[in-house]
């Protein structure tokens, strides 16, 4: 077993009453970024801490590289973590800083220079080796952060939205920075935020959470395309939906629905639903296209964003329905549209079923 | 199991000051109270543990039950005084600049840093037959004839307050400081009555700093020895000096303990009635 | 200084202010004072200095009253320490209870303590002197250390800790490297503020010291008893010297613990 997979099993996390974590469990190959993504209070950053030992599990193991970790207190696993606040320690200066697990390590001095040196060199922080945490800015500290939990060659990085208290701009570049520097180090980072696109962009595979239960694992783009779940097609982006029966099952993921008003619709989906199942189905704002063959709509609301325009569409067989254009391309409130989408863009949720029929719901959303 | 090592290393942090309090604190205090239920022979000084009320009821003898009355009203005495006093001075201070109330806080708080029974030896020299104080009110025509407070009930009065000021200043002060002046300031510029204002507006919201200084004044006055045996002259004039007579001089240590008893349970009525005042007094 | 507006509250605050300062005005005067009846002035003389210095009761007094204040104070800070990091991951209830046992040391009065403590030396037939009362200072010194460091505790990042567990310190090194400097701070300033109780501290030591040699303090009471003037003035007022010293370094360490600290303590904050 590679030395930096980390495999959860059955791992469950009680807080009184609560269940912040539900018998996970997750499997992170070595060697990639990883994120773990979900509203607050789905339970990613308990996991995270549990991982690292700063919370004890109730039920379930860990191993990391193939050793079981879960009885080990936090000074002793091969886990180190990227603190959401930095935790940098105020009394000590950035090299002091840095060196603190090496120090813990015993190791002889000449040594820890050297890899303290590396470090700082490797986030771009020669010259500052002096300063105290606080004389630096909020880049500078989470490189800070970064260097010292990674001079110890842990076989995982735990990451625990470190990126959360920067501006934009910011954000994306040191994003930049993190990923390049995974790419440069090998090891497993575990990257925890609640920012869908931040994880996409860095991510090689993603976890979504959702009350303690995993959604779905998979590549950013099997996730954002493949949604297992409503919950999880939600969170990762804006959909149209409508409830649908399968009528008929085609094969290789492909099936024939019918949905109420509108009649039938090619879509694609996981494998083996039955027919007569009843789905939702989603299709995203971006893949709808106005002109040519569709369905009648009239242009109820434009947001203009620059590179690209949201409109709300009003459909007769539809309801209201989200698309997204290119900036350019001429739509204003009130115009008379067709709106249509490739089969392929349509795509079958089966993870739940939709709402009894005779609740009041609308078509799409 | 490693997981709860770490929570039985934690609890071992309170040991030391759960079993330093144990032994010296509520064992003591469990004698304490044993004790005052005891008997002893002042011609052998054996002590014979009985569950007796008798030290109790030599508390209503009129000499001690003086002490007990007298101290109930210099405590409450030595409070208003230092209301009076204080209330002013904290007010004062809190509509100064920020730059002023600093060194006035200052003004106020080293005198308090001074050794306690220096500070207490001070009021001797000062209120002493013809000191200071005497000469001053004899110049301002407010007295004639000798002064006559130290070694009385009133000179006692007068130390604690000197002693205790500043820690009915500081509650109050911190009240009145968190009030808004600008918009008080405003409400009188636009009619309203200052003395209005200042009764329904700015006294309630000072009540909390009110409250505190009374009691972190109140309370421990009632137990004061040092002020006593050195402004009452070697007289037995509040209770902390009797406990003190009872259990260094005469040896009576059931009866001794009696009174301390008395002392702390008149305290915890005082507490009782202090916080259901504040409780009807504001439900902020 | 906003005079013409409180001229009342402001007459009555320069009134007391002067009150409060000149019994101490009077002690530096009259240490200073040749007139041995100290009805008047009859010049400056050092004399009374030299006496006090010179006093074996006064010398006695002050070793032993060094020696019971820092063993009073090495202890409190440790159960302060200990017992507030307790109090940070204890359940509620323990808290309060804990709380409680706290503010009943500060409102109690001394003489209760003295007495009990008393009782129990006599009927264990422990024996008086130093170290009874340090024990004695302990019990009641500790409960002001323990709310200085309480408050201080509650500045303190526990992510720091995390940190350092993370990084590989066991419990005792994250004290020993990260804990602890924080504490810092707040343990100088309960540590200058206990010395300075225990070191003015009368009705204790009065009570457990027995035959043995009297604190300073003590021996003040009984040099104001037997009217030992003007000799007083001038050990007065080294001791008054002394204990504002040591509580203006303390108060600037407090000031020093940071907004969190202040506001537990419900201190006064700065508007600048």
């Amino acid at each position: 077993m590679e030395p930096g997979t980390v495999k959860l099993s059955a791992l469950t996390k009680r807080f009184g009453d609560l269940v912040a974590v539900k018998s996970l469990d997750l499997e992170i190959p070595a060697g990639g970024f990883f994120s773990l993504i979900g509203p607050s209070g789905c339970g990613k950053t308990t996991t995270l801490r549990m991982v690292a030992g700063l919370e004890h599990p109730d039920e379930g193991t860990i191993e990391v590289g193939g050793e079981d970790i879960t009885r080990r207190p936090a000074y002793r696993r091969p886990v180190n973590t990227v603190f959401q606040s930095y935790a940098l320690f105020p009394h000590l200066s950035v090299a002091d800083n840095v060196a603190f697990g090496l120090v813990e390590e015993r190791r002889p001095r000449i040594e820890i220079r050297t890899r303290v040196a590396e470090m700082l060199e490797l986030v771009q922080l020669v010259g500052r080796e002096h300063s105290k945490p606080a004389q630096l800015s909020g880049g500078q500290q989470q490189r800070v952060a970064l260097a010292r939990a990674l001079v110890k060659h842990p076989k995982v990085l735990l990451l625990d939205e470190p990126l959360g208290a920067l501006d934009l701009k910011l954000r994306k570049e040191l994003q930049g920075q993190l990923k390049s520097v995974q790419r440069r180090v090998g090891i497993t980072f575990v990257y925890v935020t609640h920012d869908q696109e931040e994880a996409f962009s860095m991510s090689d595979r993603v976890a979504v959470m959702h009350d303690g239960l995993l959604e779905q694992v998979g590549t950013p783009e099997d996730v954002y395309r493949k949604p297992a779940t409503l919950f999880t097609a939600d969170f990762v982006g804006a959909s149209n939906r409508t409830e649908a029966v399968v009528e008929a099952a085609l094969g290789e993921g492909r099936y024939r629905l019918r949905a109420g008003d509108i009649g039938e619709l090619p879509a694609y989906g996981p494998e083996r639903i039955a027919e007569g199942t009843a789905v939702n189905m989603i299709v995203r704002p971006e893949s709808l296209r106005l002109g040519g063959e569709g369905y009648a709509a009239t242009v109820a609301d434009v947001s203009y964003v620059g590179p690209a325009k949201h409109l709300e569409l009003e459909t007769e067989a539809l309801g209201r329905v989200q698309a997204t254009v290119g900036g350019d391309e001429r739509a204003a409130v009130g115009d008379r549209v067709t709106v249509s989408w490739p089969a392929e863009a349509a795509w079958i949720v089966a993870g739940d079923s939709p709402d009894p029929p005779n609740e009041a719901h609308s078509p799409t959303s | 199991m490693m997981r709860y090592a770490g929570q039985a290393l934690r609890s071992l942090l309170a040991l030391p000051t759960l079993a330093w309090m144990l032994l010296f604190f509520l064992i003591p205090l469990g004698l304490v109270v044993v004790y005052s239920f005891a008997t002893i022979s002042l011609v052998t000084y054996n002590i014979s543990f009985g569950w007796t009320l008798s030290n109790y009821r030599q508390i209503h003898d009129p000499l001690y039950f003086n002490t007990l009355t007298r101290s109930i009203f210099l405590s409450i005495s030595a409070t208003l005084g230092c209301l009076l006093l204080g209330f002013p001075l904290a007010y004062f201070i809190s509509r100064q600049p920020s730059r002023w109330q600093k060194l006035l806080l200052v003004l106020v708080i080293v005198p308090f840093w001074t050794s306690f029974i220096v500070r207490t030896y001070a009021i001797v020299n000062l209120i002493d037959n013809g000191g200071p104080l005497q000469h001053f009110l004899h110049a301002l025509h407010v007295l004639s004839g000798p002064l006559n407070i130290l070694y009385t009930p009133k000179g006692i009065a007068l130390g604690i307050v000197y002693s205790y000021l500043p820690l009915m200043v500081l509650p109050i002060y911190v009240s009145l400081e968190r009030i808004d002046y600008n918009l008080v300031d405003a409400a009188n510029d636009l009619g309203a009555n200052p003395r209005r204002t200042f009764r329904r507006v700015t006294l309630p919201l000072a009540m909390p700093g009110v409250v505190v200084g009374c009691i972190i004044v109140g309370i421990p006055a009632l137990g004061e020895y040092v002020i006593p045996e050195i402004l009452g002259g070697g007289k037995t004039l509040m209770l902390g000096n009797v406990i003190t007579d009872q259990f260094l001089s005469v040896g009576d240590y059931p009866f001794g303990s009696a009174i301390a008893v008395a002392l702390m349970v008149v305290m915890a009525l005082a507490l009782i009635v202090f916080r259901l005042t504040q409780r009807r007094a504001a439900p902020s | 200084m906003k005079l013409r507006r409180h001229w009342f509250s402001g007459l009555i605050s320069l009134v007391v202010i002067v009150c409060l300062w000149a019994p101490l005005v009077i002690v530096a005067v009259n240490s200073v004072n040749k007139d041995t009846l100290l009805v008047s002035w009859k010049g400056f003389t050092t004399h009374w200095y030299n006496q006090a210095y010179h006093n074996p009761d006064v010398r006695g007094g002050v070793k032993e009253t060094m020696t019971i204040a820092l063993a009073s104070t090495a202890i409190s800070l440790v159960l302060a320490v200990s017992g507030s990091l307790w109090w940070r991951r204890a359940g509620h209830r323990s808290q309060r209870m804990f709380d409680g046992l706290t503010y009943l040391r500060i409102m109690l009065p001394e003489v209760v303590f003295a007495v009990a403590l008393f009782l129990l030396f006599s009927k264990i037939r422990f024996p008086l002197g130093t170290t009874a009362v340090v024990i004695g200072h302990v019990v009641w010194n500790s409960a002001y250390a323990t709310l200085i460091i309480q408050a201080r505790v509650a500045t303190l990042d526990p992510a720091l800790e995390d940190a350092a567990a993370d990084l590989g310190a066991n419990a005792w090194r994250v004290f020993r490297r990260v804990t602890f400097p924080g504490l810092l701070p707040g343990i100088v300033a309960a540590g200058l503020l206990a010395f300075t109780f225990s070191f003015d501290d009368v009705v204790t030591s009065y009570f457990l010291v027995g035959s043995g040699t009297a604190p300073l303090p003590v021996v003040i009471l009984s040099m104001i008893r037997f009217r030992i003037t003007p000799e007083i003035n001038a050990i007065g007022m080294m001791v008054m010297l002394f204990t504002v010293t040591m509580f203006t370094v303390g108060f600037l360490a407090v000031t020093r613990l940071g907004r969190g600290a202040r506001r537990a303590l419900a201190l006064p904050e700065g508007r600048d």
